[in-house]
């Protein structure tokens, strides 16, 4: 089975580490969609169905935590998990996070096991066919 | 506070260019007494119990480097928005990583980093000086008002 991931950053590096952490985890079949706030993420998820998203923090317009407000306000979104990768770190902050309905959070800087292991929770592990990884990356997994 | 703070950042430099860089760090013995090559410079403000600006000054040829190792892919096939956008991503990790090794328990708003002049000399409180095998850099902090004594 492949996935649509949806990878909300407004970083363009960070949106590139990100689907190369996906591709060495093991997802490289997956079709990745990109967004660079939580506007433009709600946009997209608008027309084209996704099966996880994975959003950073701190964004301009509407941030990681307004997005899974939102995303928790909408019926055909509601149930889409949501992943904070994020460089906020208070306690305060991460339990906001979770409790807004957030399915995981990971803090910057992060390993390529941190995501790899919160995907396969939440999705399952990669089939075969996402295996397939002709990106050159040389994660060690 | 300052003295605290710097501390953390510079941890977190060490914590950010390893994990994300694969780079290995070093504090020179003596700082250096120019820093050469053309240097990129990012800013993010915090807020919260105390306030103030994090500066990272990075060498275009170590910046250049640190792009191609984050994205695995060879600097030709990446953009000036890609090299930019890698600084400021550095520069957001070691803030936030070294504000929550401060306090963790405190909850201090970041900015959205930027792409800024270098700081004038005398305008910040304290800088760190680190070296890579690729080039010198520097970080700064600036407190805001009462904020800046130890």
């Amino acid at each position: 089975m492949t996935f649509s991931i949806m990878v909300v950053d407004d970083s363009l590096p960070m949106r590139g580490v990100l689907k190369k952490t996906l591709r060495a985890a093991g997802y490289g079949a997956s079709e990745f969609l990109e967004a660079e706030n939580g506007n433009h993420a709600l946009e997209v998820m608008g027309q084209h169905p996704v099966d996880i998203v994975i959003t950073d923090f701190n964004m301009p317009r509407m941030n990681g935590l307004e997005l899974i407000r939102a995303m928790k306000a909408n019926a055909l979104l509601r149930k889409i998990p949501v992943i904070v990768v994020s460089t906020e770190g208070s306690l305060e902050k991460v339990t906001e996070i979770i409790d807004e309905g957030a399915a995981g959070y990971v803090k910057k800087p992060f390993s390529p096991e941190q995501i790899r292991d919160l995907l396969i929770e939440l999705l399952g592990e990669p089939s075969d066919e996402d295996g397939i990884d002709d990106s050159g990356d040389e994660f060690d997994f | 506070m300052k003295t605290e703070l710097m501390t953390q950042v510079t941890n977190s430099i060490f914590e950010v260019m390893e994990t994300m860089f694969f780079m290995t760090l070093e504090k020179p013995k003596s700082p250096p007494a120019e820093i050469g090559d053309a240097q990129k410079t990012s800013a993010i403000t915090f807020s919260g119990e105390y306030s103030g600006t994090i500066f990272l000054s990075i060498p275009e040829g170590l910046l250049r480097t640190m792009t191609e190792n984050l994205l695995g892919q060879d600097i030709d096939t990446l953009t000036q928005a890609h090299v930019d956008g890698t600084l400021k991503e550095a520069l957001n990790m070691i803030a936030g990583s070294a504000l929550t090794k401060v306090d963790n328990t405190a909850y201090m708003g970041l900015g959205i980093p930027e792409i800024v002049p270098h700081p004038e000399p005398g305008t910040v409180d304290d800088t760190v000086v680190l070296a890579t095998t690729e080039g010198v850099f520097t970080a700064h902090v600036r407190l805001n008002s009462d904020h800046s004594d130890n």
